[in-house]
């Protein structure tokens, strides 16, 4: 198989293994009562997993929503794209929930496991991701920030992002599993998974389509942004969201340093609106009163109303 | 408006106009005793702030942002404190971004013109700039560390601004509630949202918050203008499904009731709008604001 793959097989692939776990699940629900149900129980939409551990409770979430085998096949190259934006406590994505993720993928025989970032260096260490990226065997790879580093991606049906910019490095991969925090965003209020996919589109695409000129921040500009995350979105799916609400800020997002709040929760779910609209909750929001987790659900990229998927709470 | 105490034997400065030497005020290892400087030193100006602040400059450049240096410290236990001194468009800016990010769960300290020092951080202004020092926890080796850059920082400071005016028409009974000055919708949307879209359209803010209820004075060019305002105010609140029972009893006043039960009064004299938020009446208790 030739390293690079094309956009649509990639896309194509993460959808496989989407309908994988949707397929799963329904099995797992016709066999409600049986033998099978009452060790394994049907997979989660969002599962909601407590306690002190990080790296069990990632292992639990990951199990609660179909189980990593359902979403990395053996000798599968994965992407895990952990936030990395700040080293203020409570704006980055714990390194323990990384390990855990990245010894995950290993149990399922992935081949390669890489974190992708124009972030730099500084950024990685700052935060204790890099060291758990080594020491686990994992690759980082910074990728400059110049356009010729990125792919243009039409967008059909944008609603404002014609054409995104997407790092060249991710079409050689097979599975995408996006690891956002959620937090406070003075401008969005929110962020969680869907703003997350910002972190493999190119700066400038970032800064020139998605933010108006002069960094406009009246509400046109604003939904604007959201409108553009909601674009991007519609083109890239990742696999697999896991959620590190733990130790959040929520104020003077996304950078901090701002009051911390500890829900000690893990989030994940493959229907990224429903888990960031979970997550919204976690920050006292709604997730209709956000307008990328709005317009998610208008775009049909997932459910807000909670009440209408499986939200499975545990404690480990 | 800016004062420059003893500018003329500033390092940093040689006239209002030109942009702050930033690079002035950072401690050397000489003035810190166990932190030194490691590098790099960053300076950000204008729109490259999206460079260091990825996602979350819109709310410098709201309050109005010049410049940054980014310094990080180390002990020799390699603990780590960054330091960032923003250089905002004046004392008013520097005051509101200071505001904006701290909370009144921290506690005050004297250094530059206000500072607070909450869990891992410590924020303070002086003249344009606003100081932000970022720990690693919330111990305290941590806070001493803190203290003794930000004392440093300080010291080699020569500057001097006011606070904006508006916050001397605070009513009384509101002073020791936590405030932030606002200079946009962003910062106000932030506190509270009454409308998605820019309704009130002022020239500047102050949000004050106490217990569960808020108030709100936004300032206008004029009296003719803050009335003229009013008017869009009414009938926005008229329309919006978010609003109920809206009761209009004076030319200068009405009130409603958002979809949570909360009473929201709303009134106009001289260059003012202000608003009082109360707790639904299950949540009663605070006292409203007199103007």
């Amino acid at each position: 198989m030739a390293n690079t793959i094309k956009r649509r097989e990639f896309i194509s692939r993460s959808a496989k293994l989407s309908v994988s776990a949707v397929l799963g699940e329904r099995i797992l629900s016709g066999l409600a009562g049986g033998p099978a149900a009452a060790w394994a129980g049907p997979a989660a939409d969002v599962a909601v997993v407590s306690g002190g551990d990080l790296a069990a409770m990632a292992a639990k979430a990951v199990d609660l929503v179909g189980g990593i085998g359902s979403f990395v096949p053996k000798n599968a190259k994965v992407i895990l794209m952990p936030n990395v934006q700040s080293k203020n406590p409570g704006t980055f994505t714990k390194p323990e929930i990384l390990r855990s993720v990245i010894r995950m993928c290993k149990s399922a025989g992935a081949k390669e496991i890489a974190c992708l970032s124009y972030l730099g260096q500084p950024n990685w260490d700052g935060t204790g991701l890099a060291k758990v990226i080594q020491e686990e065997g994992a690759v980082l790879k910074l990728i400059p920030r110049d356009d010729a580093n990125f792919k243009a991606v039409p967008i059909p049906g944008a609603a404002a992002l014609k054409e995104a910019m997407v790092m060249n490095e991710f079409f050689a991969y097979d599975v995408f599993i996006n690891m956002p925090i959620t937090k406070d965003h003075a401008g969005t209020k929110f962020t969680g998974t869907m703003k997350n996919l910002m972190g493999l589109n190119a700066p400038s695409n970032n800064r020139g389509q998605f933010h108006k000129p002069n960094w406009q921040t009246d509400p046109v500009a604003i939904e604007h942004l959201e409108t553009c995350i909601v674009d991007l979105n519609t083109v890239i799916k990742p696999a697999l969201n896991i959620v590190d609400a733990t130790e959040i800020i929520r104020t003077n997002g996304p950078m901090g340093p701002g009051e911390l709040i500890k829900p000690g929760k893990i989030i994940a779910g493959v229907d990224r609106v429903a888990v960031d609209a979970y997550c919204a909750t976690v920050l006292g929001l709604k997730g209709e009163e956000i307008i990328q987790i709005r317009k998610g659900r208008e775009r049909k990229l997932g459910e807000t109303d909670l009440k209408k998927v499986k939200v499975v709470e545990a404690t480990v | 408006m800016l004062v420059f105490a003893r500018a003329q034997d500033s390092p940093a400065l040689s006239s209002p106009s030109k942009s702050i030497d930033l690079g002035a005020f950072l401690p050397s290892a000489a003035d810190l005793e166990t932190w030194k400087p490691r590098p790099p030193l960053q300076r950000f100006k204008g729109d490259d702030l999206f460079l260091y602040i990825d996602g979350g400059a819109e709310i410098y450049r709201e309050y109005g942002f010049k410049q940054v240096v980014v310094q990080d410290y180390q002990d020799p236990k390699g603990k780590s404190i960054t330091l960032e001194i923003f250089e905002m468009d004046g004392p008013e800016s520097a005051y509101g971004m200071f505001t904006f990010k701290s909370t009144d769960k921290g506690r005050p300290y004297t250094i530059g013109q206000e500072a607070r020092l909450e869990d891992y951080y410590l924020n303070f202004w002086k003249g344009p700039c606003l100081v932000t020092l970022t720990g690693f926890d919330a111990g305290r080796e941590c806070a001493e560390g803190l203290l003794r850059i930000a004392r440093a920082v300080n010291g080699k400071m020569p500057l001097k601004g006011s606070r904006p005016a508006l916050v001397d028409r605070l009513p009384k009974e509101w002073a020791a509630s936590r405030l932030v000055y606002v200079r946009g919708l962003l910062a106000l949307n932030n506190i509270h949202t009454f409308f998605p879209q820019d309704v009130f359209r002022f020239k500047e803010g102050l949000a004050a918050e106490r217990d569960k209820s808020k108030i709100f004075i936004l300032r206008y060019g004029s009296p003719a203008e803050a009335r003229r305002r009013f008017q869009a105010v009414v009938e926005a609140f008229g329309k919006s499904p978010a609003y109920k029972d809206v009761k209009r009893s004076r030319d200068d006043y009405f009130e409603a009731a958002d979809e949570r039960g909360r009473r929201v009064n709303v009134q106009t004299y001289d260059d003012l709008i202000t608003l009082n938020v109360t707790p639904a009446a299950a949540e009663r208790g605070t006292v409203a604001a007199t103007f």
